[in-house]
């Protein structure tokens, strides 16, 4: 799977920081940043969260 | 039985009418008011966030709004993306969460500023002395407008919304309002292209706004349009959820006591407050698309009211919903929205609303609130209190 944060849409709330901060990061200019751009499958469950809970839904997670 | 948003008895308490709906017509139609409505949180959700199908282009109101109005002064919150996205990405800057965490000392001595004079009273009314003026100090300071103005575009706002008993036609009062306030904007643009200050206003004369073909500067319509949008915004929810606040919290003394006891619960009672008594009770939409609810077929082109006081409330979803519980847990909150149009202005309500508390709190431990001395406002989607009279008590 491979985790896209759409640059228009996030408007750096830190949603998705904090329920899966060793995947995203919040950049200097205020929009969330993916540090892991294909996660394990572990990891999902944190990162379907995230998509989901994202007030801006600026989150996308893309199969392969 | 019958939703009607204009009812004066609906707004003092809308609840109970939100759970019949929500167990006997999830899908709800008002025939005379020409609207349907949904009220359970799984339904509510994905519609605030499928724009596409729910479009804003028509206005977040019941009330039937002027198209040519709205296409004079365009605000974000009545336009579908991508003319939507590229308005809101010219100021979503300066919300930020980061952002609004360095305007934290300022609230904070604004709140203490008009605590003081309450402290020496023992009391006053909530509303009109803190839970107004401190959102309006923090608006119009970060939009740039004089002091000396504020107070009577703050009252504008008021009027603007207010709505009469029972009717979805706009008062003649609240269409002067609107229009007194447009007018101020449109001097006050004028006034400030020649004499700019350091607020947020100023920063649009420079803002270039992607169209198809380049870009283009903002016209003074646009300019208007987020000046009337933030500077209601920014006043009357954040206003009303202060005040829901204050009135909880001396309904529920114990639930008040654990927040003073340790103050890191304030931001999940915020959400709380938020989730339980929604300054903001419903979104309407317009349908896009013929679209089926629980057997029926909503044609395309009508209204749809995304009831979010009744999505917070809803069983199906939380646990003893009409319970204030402030360490309830609320994995997603819908008393800001969802999606693209979540509310712009969250950090800053949410910071807003912790710092007041907190110095509130300091001040007084134990108050009591004149239930009986209470008024409601009447808006058409916006619930909360005119008036909030309240004593400290020993």
């Amino acid at each position: 799977m491979r985790v896209i944060v759409d640059p228009v849409l996030c408007e750096g709330n830190g949603v998705c920081t904090q329920v899966a901060p060793e995947i995203f990061e919040l950049g200097d200019d205020d929009r969330a940043r993916v540090l892991v751009e294909h996660p394990t499958e572990a990891r999902r469950a944190e990162v379907e969260t995230a998509v989901r809970r994202c007030p801006r839904r600026a989150i996308r997670l893309v199969e392969g | 039985m019958e939703l009607n948003p204009f009812s004066y008895e609906f707004q003092e308490n809308p609840y109970p009418i939100y759970r019949w709906l929500r167990d006997h017509e999830p899908l709800h139609r008002n025939e005379q008011l020409e609207f349907w409505a949904l009220s359970r949180f799984r339904d509510v959700l994905p519609s605030l966030v499928d724009w596409a199908t729910y479009s804003s282009a028509e206005g977040v109101v019941l009330e039937r709004l002027d198209p040519k109005m709205l296409e004079a002064t365009p605000m974000m919150i009545s336009l579908d993306p991508p003319r939507h996205d590229r308005l809101r990405k010219l100021v979503s800057r300066a919300f930020t969460p980061r952002r609004v965490e360095s305007l934290e000392p300022f609230v904070r001595a604004t709140a203490i500023r008009l605590l003081e004079p309450l402290v020496a009273e023992g009391g006053g009314d909530f509303v009109k002395d803190f839970s107004t003026p401190l959102p309006m100090e923090v608006i119009f300071t970060l939009l740039g407008v004089p002091d000396a103005d504020r107070r009577q575009l703050r009252e504008w706002t008021d009027v603007a919304l207010e709505r009469d008993p029972d009717t979805p036609a706009i008062p003649a009062r609240a269409l002067e309002a609107s229009l007194n306030q447009m007018r101020y904007w449109y001097d006050l643009i004028g006034e400030l292209r020649r004499r700019p200050n350091d607020g947020l206003m100023c920063g649009l004369f420079e803002a270039e706004v992607e169209t198809d073909g380049g870009t283009t500067r903002l016209s003074d319509g646009e300019i208007i349009g987020f000046c009337t949008l933030l500077g209601a915004a920014g006043n009357e929810t954040t206003t009303k959820l202060l005040a829901n606040a204050a009135v909880l919290f001396a309904r529920h003394p114990e639930e008040y006591r654990k927040i003073l006891a340790d103050p890191a619960r304030l931001s999940g009672a915020i959400e709380e407050i938020l989730r339980h008594s929604s300054p903001a009770q419903y979104a309407a939409r317009t349908v896009m698309r013929d679209v089926e609810w629980y057997g029926r077929t909503v044609p395309q082109g009508a209204r749809m009211l995304l009831l979010i006081g009744s999505a917070n409330r809803d069983e199906r979803e939380y646990r003893d919903p009409d319970r204030f519980d402030v360490d309830r847990q609320i994995p997603e909150p819908l008393g800001f929205g969802q999606g693209v149009h979540y509310c712009l202005g969250a950090s800053l309500a949410r910071l807003e609303t912790r710092v007041a508390l907190e110095e509130f709190g300091k001040r007084f431990p134990r108050y009591a609130v004149d239930e009986a001395g209470c008024r409601r406002v009447h808006m058409s989607n916006v619930h909360g209190f005119a008036s909030v009279p309240f004593v400290r008590c020993a």
